[in-house]
Order: C-alpha cells, then sequence, then structure tokens
C-alpha cells in the first residue's frame, strides 16, 4: 500500500517544431487507499498524467513518488502499478486464465499459488466460467472483469485506470461504477482513475482532480466541488445540467449594492457587495445551478422576469428552458409545478446558493477572500 | 414489381457475366505460356518445337535429361540455400528495423522510413556494378553469401515497410500492458509482439522467399560456375547450337514449383492475417 506524490509534474511534447504543454506543473498528493479521479475533458493531460504514473511517458520537469520511493528513473515493470486500459488491451492470443495470470508468470510465481491467485480474482469478479476462453469470445463487459483481474490479481502498490468503463454500455456501466468502487474499498489499494464523464467521477471518487488545458483546476472531495467551485471551469464541468452563468457589473447605489446584467438588476447583500469591492471586482461572472433557481408565478421582491421556452419533463424532476434577454436559463422544478412553454414566470435567485466569479481570473471569490486573509 | 425486380436480376447476371468473362480472359493471357511450358516439357523430342500439338502420348524424356545428364540437383540446391536464407536475414534484420520504425519517436523517423522506400523504387541494374566491384574487392563472387546478401538488401525496403503495418496494427496498449505487467521492452518485443505478427512474418517470408527464387539480373551478374541459381541454369539451354527447348521446359517447370506452392501458402495467410486485424480492431 502507497500514497502517490507528484511534484510540479510536466509533460511538452514537440513534434515537427510544435511545442504542446500537455500536463503543466501539477502538484497533487493521493493518500494511501483513495480513491482519486482525474477529471477533464479529452485533451486536458489527465491520461498524460497517468501514463507518466504508469511510466509509459517520461515527464518533461518535475518528480512522481510511490510510497516514498521516486520513480522518475524506474522502467514500468519496477514501479509495481498496475493499468487497465480503455481498450482493455487484453493479450489476444491468450485465454483468459494466462491473461490473469500473465503479470504472476513473469514475476515467476509458483505454479500453484499461480492457480490459486487467478481462481481467487476469476471467483471475486464472476468469471470463473470464462478462464479457457480468448478475449475474442468474450463480450465488452466480460472482457473489462479479464483486464480487472489481470490488474488486481498481483495486488500492487497503485491501480491506474484510464477510462476502463467508457467502452460498455449505459447499463453495464452503471453497474460497474458501483461494483468498482466497492471493490476498491475491499482491496484497499490506491487508486487512480482517469474520466471524462463528471458523473462517474461524483459517484465512484472519495477526492476528484479537475484537470483543464494541462493544469489542475481544483483537487476536493465531490461534495467541495460542487458546493464550492473554485473557479468558473469547475463550476461549469460538473453538475447536471450545468450551472447558469450571467456576465455583471458591480455597481453601488444609494440603496446599496446591485449585480447589474444586460437583462437583470440584482440586489445584493452588503455583506457581499463590500466584500467584491474590497477585492477590487468591477465585472463577475454570477453562477447558479439549476437546482437553485426557484421559480414564481408571480413578482416577488427582488427577482427576475424571464419567459418559459422548453419544458422537459424527466419523471422524477422537470428540467425549464427560460428565455433571459439573449441567455437561456436553466432550472429544475418538481415534476408536480406545471408550467407551460410561453408562459412568464419571476425567477429568484437566493443569495446563499451563488457562485460568484472574478471575470478577469475566472477564479471564485471565495477562494480570493480566502487567500486574502492568509 | 416483379417486372422490376426481373429487370435488375437480368442486369447482374449480364454484370456477372461480364466479370467474369474479364477475369477469364486474363486468366487465359497469363496462364498460356505457362500452361504451353508445362505441355511442352513432356513432348517427346521429335515434336517438341510444334506448339499446334496438343495431343501426343507424354514422355518424362525431357526430366529424364535434367537429372540424369545434366543434373539440375546443385542449382536446385543453391537457389534453396539462397532463397532460404535470404528470407530468414531480411525478416531477422527487417523486423526489429520495421518494429523501430513504428514503435520509437525519434528526430526523422518518416524521412528515414520514406528513404529507405525509395529503394524499392529505384532500377536493380543501378546497383550492380558497385555491389559487384565490391563483391570482386570482399573476394565473394561467385559465392552464396554475394547472392543472399544482394537480395537481402533488395527485399529489406519492402519488408520493413509490410512488417511496420504489422506491428502497427497491434494496438500499442497490449505491448504497455506487458511493460507494466513485468516485462522489459526486449521481452516486450519477443514475447508479446512478434507472436502477434507471425501471420504477417509468414507472409512476408514466402514473398521474400519467392523474389529471391526467380531473381535472374544479380544472379547472372555475382555468380557463375560454383554457385548457379535455377533462373541462370535455365538459360544455359540456350546453346550455340539452339535452344534445346524440352529439357529447358522441364527445369522451368521444377523451378516453378516451389514458387507455386508458396504463392499457395501466401494467399491463406494474407486472408488469415486480415481477418485476424480485424478481429483485434473489434
Amino acid at each position: 500500500m502507497a500514497d502517490v506524490k507528484l511534484v510540479n509534474l510536466t509533460k511538452i511534447f514537440e513534434s515537427r517544431g510544435e511545442r504542446v504543454v500537455a500536463v503543466d506543473h501539477i502538484n497533487l498528493y493521493v493518500k494511501d487507499r483513495e480513491f482519486l479521479v482525474l477529471l477533464g475533458p479529452s485533451g486536458c493531460g489527465k491520461t498524460t498524467t497517468l501514463r507518466m504514473i504508469a511510466g509509459l511517458e517520461v515527464p518533461t520537469e518535475g518528480e512522481i513518488y510511490i510510497g516514498d520511493k521516486l520513480v522518475n528513473d524506474l522502467h514500468p515493470k519496477d514501479r509495481d502499478v498496475s493499468m487497465v486500459f480503455q481498450n482493455y488491451a487484453l493479450y489476444p492470443h491468450l485465454t483468459v486464465f494466462d491473461n490473469i495470470a500473465f503479470p504472476l508468470k513473469i514475476r515467476k510465481y509458483p505454479k500453484e499459488e499461480i492457480r490459486r491467485r487467478v481462481e481467487e480474482v476469476a471467483e471475486l469478479l464472476r468469471i470463473k466460467h470464462l478462464l479457457g476462453r480468448k478475449p475474442k469470445e468474450l463480450s465488452g463487459g466480460e472482457q473489462q472483469r479479464v483486464a480487472l483481474g489481470r490488474a488486481i490479481v498481483r495486488r500492487p502498490k497503485v491501480f491506474l485506470m484510464d477510462e476502463p468503463l467508457s467502452n460498455l454500455d449505459a447499463k453495464l456501466r452503471i453497474l460497474m461504477r458501483a461494483e468498482l468502487k466497492k471493490l476498491q474499498k475491499e482491496l484497499g489499494v490506491t487508486t487512480i482513475y482517469v474520466t471524462h464523464d463528471q458523473v462517474e467521477a461524483m459517484t465512484m471518487a472519495d477526492r476528484i482532480a479537475v484537470m483543464n488545458e494541462g493544469r489542475l483546476m481544483q483537487v476536493g472531495t465531490p461534495q467541495e466541488l460542487f458546493n464550492r467551485p473554485a473557479n468558473i471551469f469547475v463550476a461549469g464541468f460538473i453538475g447536471a445540467p450545468p450551472m447558469n452563468f450571467f456576465e455583471c457589473e458591480v455597481k453601488e447605489y444609494e440603496d446599496g449594492y446591485y449585480f447589474e446584467s444586460e437583462v437583470f438588476k440584482y440586489r445584493i447583500s452588503e455583506a457581499l457587495g463590500k466584500l467584491v469591492s474590497r477585492l477590487g471586482i468591477s465585472r463577475v461572472i454570477m453562477g447558479i445551478r439549476p437546482h437553485d433557481v426557484k421559480v414564481s408565478r408571480g413578482p416577488i421582491e427582488n427577482s427576475i422576469k424571464a419567459e418559459t421556452y422548453v419544458v422537459e419533463p424527466l419523471g422524477t424532476e422537470t428540467i425549464l428552458d427560460f428565455k433571459l434577454g439573449a441567455n437561456i436559463v436553466k432550472a429544475v422544478v418538481p415534476p408536480t409545478m406545471r408550467i407551460e412553454p410561453g408562459e412568464e414566470v419571476w425567477l429568484v435567485f437566493e443569495e446563499d446558493r451563488l457562485h460568484i466569479f472574478d471575470k478577469k481570473t475566472g477564479k471564485s471569490i471565495y477562494v480570493l477572500a480566502g487567500s486574502e486573509e492568509h | 414489381m416483379r417486372f422490376e425486380s426481373r429487370a435488375s436480376n437480368l442486369k447482374e447476371l449480364i454484370l456477372s457475366g461480364l466479370i467474369y468473362f474479364v477475369v477469364a480472359t486474363l486468366i487465359f493471357v497469363i496462364l498460356l505460356p505457362i500452361a504451353w511450358i508445362v505441355v511442352t516439357s513432356f513432348k517427346p523430342e521429335p515434336i517438341v518445337k510444334q506448339p499446334y500439338i496438343w495431343v501426343f502420348t507424354p514422355t518424362l524424356e525431357n526430366y529424364w535429361h535434367i537429372f540424369k545428364i545434366r543434373p539440375i540437383w546443385k542449382p536446385l540446391f543453391d537457389t534453396s540455400i539462397i532463397a532460404v536464407s535470404t528470407s530468414l536475414l531480411s525478416l531477422a534484420l527487417g523486423t526489429p528495423a520495421a518494429y523501430a520504425l513504428a514503435r520509437y519517436e525519434f528526430r526523422g523517423r518518416d524521412d528515414l522510413a520514406f528513404w529507405i522506400l525509395t529503394f524499392w523504387m529505384s532500377p536493380p541494374v543501378a546497383f550492380v556494378i558497385p555491389l559487384f566491384i565490391i563483391f570482386d574487392q570482399l573476394r565473394l563472387l561467385d559465392t552464396h553469401i554475394a547472392l543472399i546478401i544482394t537480395h537481402t538488401l533488395a527485399n529489406l525496403p519492402f519488408v520493413i515497410w509490410l512488417m511496420r503495418e504489422y506491428i502497427n496494427d497491434v494496438p500499442r496498449e497490449i505491448e504497455e500492458a506487458a511493460l507494466i505487467d513485468g516485462y522489459s521492452d526486449i521481452q516486450v518485443f519477443f514475447r508479446v509482439t512478434l507472436p502477434l505478427i507471425k501471420p504477417g512474418l509468414m507472409a512476408v517470408g514466402i514473398l521474400a522467399f519467392i523474389f529471391s527464387w526467380i531473381e535472374f539480373l544479380y544472379a547472372l551478374i555475382f555468380t557463375s560456375i560454383n554457385v548457379r541459381m535455377l533462373t541462370v541454369e535455365v538459360t544455359s539451354y540456350w546453346t550455340i547450337a539452339g535452344v534445346i527447348l524440352g529439357p529447358m521446359t522441364a527445369a522451368i517447370v521444377i523451378s516453378l514449383i516451389p514458387a507455386v506452392i508458396f504463392a499457395f501458402i501466401l494467399q491463406r495467410h494474407i486472408i488469415r492475417g486480415l481477418t485476424l486485424g480485424a478481429v483485434r480492431g473489434g
């Protein structure tokens, strides 16, 4: 068992004179036994980071520690990690048994122990009846289990998983999500899991590290990321449907502070106004999650008038799209609330549900205020 | 409805008939000289130069001639040695080169690959004089080694290019998985990649064998008495006294047999190689 530490990890790809910074000075600490998810859009550098930890890619700069050991110069086979690939990468010429036994055979385990361990793992993953088959005779879900089996049979220090569920159909993916999480807790092996699917990240992770354009945007528990996104990117990436954003100017009038957008004027509390002006921010991005948008049929104080555009009933809840000037605002309401397209409503944003970001830096004002204190 | 489907059936019938006709014509044009050679090789001496006679009592006298009077054993042996060695040496040198070009990133990789390909496009005769001088100085003229080296050099460009394609078909992740599972880079090549490209090795090896087996120009110039390739041996029936047609055609038939057998094996392997690729991709 081991923790993993990345210090200033950087990878620059150079080909035909073009320099691409795939991973840009990442610092990350993964605790022992933790399930950490690297989350981000495609091309954000998450897979490159994972491949550097595995030893398949050489870092341009920075250090990788597994346990207390600096592993930068260690060959993949000497790092004591195992990896599950997106396309499973099973050995097509070997049977399921030999695929799972492969890492043990290389390490010259006694025959009897290999057989015992492979059968144990096959039992755990419920693939015992498949041991004699070749990979091409298996379904996608079965292949996925074999790949997992090959990874866990060796009891490595760290599991590395590169979008292992993305080739499964939706139903199986949800099933495997829960199983994988349970398995990780049972085995207690530190796991770094790469995905672009925020639902997968939210449901499985102990902590999530969100990446964009090679940089680490925020690291935290799913709840932290959801409730207190540190910047606009994380705010927009996590949560479905995604957060609504409005660009506003901060104005101070005689009767108090306001966020003014092109289409609405929203009164904010004295404390928030003072905080924003103390930070010297004149333009903000105001964000609110669709679940936090309150919908009223009549005008109430500090509410914003909008026109209903689309109604999407999902059964357990209803997604409403409103037109607000040129913007579309999404709200999620209980299915009992019946609103027709074209109906005029008033939207209420409660201040403690707002996420406010500096327009210039994209950073959350709460993060800015927090760092100011230090 | 019925009429329409009948019309389209007719169209299909005409089209497939046309295709069969074209293919049959092509096969006829290609196979006629070979059929003529095979038939002639069984003709008795008096009618051997009368191509229009197709019905006669076949005889083995021409074959008796090439095996007993002027033995073909030596050229058959020489050609086998050279073709087999060429095939194995081409694979042994070409596969690691192809692996490096397929898997390792280095400056000028694609340029190097293309440069290798240009040798395939150049006329073989361009290399005759420099190679002749080199072999002369190394005292290698008229040896098996000279032809093995030359044929291997001539084969390497296509061996490297074809093997590179086969290696590219092996998903990178399978090799990476093996690296993480505990193999060194060299072990991955020998224990994972090579078994997976076996069909490719067979196909390309057979191609290299056939190319060497039927090579004439270098064989004619670099060898004479000690070493004799079948292709050169066949021309020796072309004497001052005229062409000794019977034994010559018999010698051609004998020299064709291995090439034909391997071509059939090759055909099977190329098809198998392709389907394996499809399964792996799926």
